[in-house]
């Protein structure tokens, strides 16, 4: 599991989880960049198919029903970031992992999040999905801290893995769609 | 039920996986909370197993 030390020293969540959705929404804003210039290469109704259908075959894959190889850079952010101190070492830590650039990805959704940034969303929307994604990474955060004090969390979730997956596979579908609807 | 137990129902994976699923369904309506959602569920989706 995604469960570090750093965080679990009592008042290290708070800029952990500061420092989770700072990261997010620098990649947020970068993909937003990168996007602008992709764009370019064709008319906005090309790229809804494409993405239309990328974000299909990920759903799929999250879902178990096909397998693939996904772009991660599969390292842990290293713990010497301690260094930095009570507030600017887990600031860091959360910084690196919310940009996810510098960590294990289990989940086909973050590449399904990143591509829809990329090719449809606007400078609000591309805060909006960087602020939630913080949110949801947070959320693993807070929910291991508060479930209980011995990491029993982490278990809960491999216990419940394919109910968590399917909840989070139909809230990212109909969140999706009503992108594409409002558009 | 104690509020231990509902301090744990609260945080529970599944609680939380379920409130953000359950916070798609008005977004259609609201194409902000529409992104959030889905930044939300594709960050929460990390705590996974690696």
């Amino acid at each position: 599991m995604l469960s570090s030390p750093v965080w679990r020293d009592g008042g290290a969540k708070y800029p952990f989880c500061g420092g989770l959705v700072l990261g997010a929404l620098a990649t947020a804003m970068g993909l937003l960049l990168v996007g602008s210039l992709v764009r370019l290469a064709f008319p906005v109704a090309i790229w809804r198919w494409v993405l239309g259908l990328i974000v299909a075959v990920l759903i799929l894959r999250e879902m178990g029903l096909v397998r693939f190889w996904l772009p991660q850079n599969r390292r842990l952010v290293p713990e010497h970031v301690n260094r930095h101190g009570k507030v600017f070492g887990p600031l860091q830590f959360g910084f690196e992992m919310g940009t996810s650039l510098r960590t294990y990805t289990p989940s086909a959704l973050p590449h399904a999040a990143a591509i829809t940034l990329t090719l449809l969303a606007g400078p609000l929307a591309a805060v909006a999905v960087g602020f939630g994604f913080g949110l949801g990474r947070s959320a693993m955060t807070l929910g291991n801290l508060h479930f209980s004090h011995d990491n029993s969390w982490d278990l809960v979730w491999l216990d419940h893995e394919k109910l968590i997956r399917a909840a989070l596979i139909a809230g990212f579908g109909l969140a999706f769609a009503a992108i594409l609807l409002s558009l | 039920m104690s509020s231990e137990s509902l301090r744990r129902l609260a945080w529970h994976p599944v609680t939380i996986a379920g409130c953000l699923a359950a916070l798609s369904l008005p977004s259609y309506r609201t194409p902000w909370l529409a992104w959030v959602v889905l930044g939300a569920t594709a960050g929460f989706a990390t705590s996974g197993s690696v």
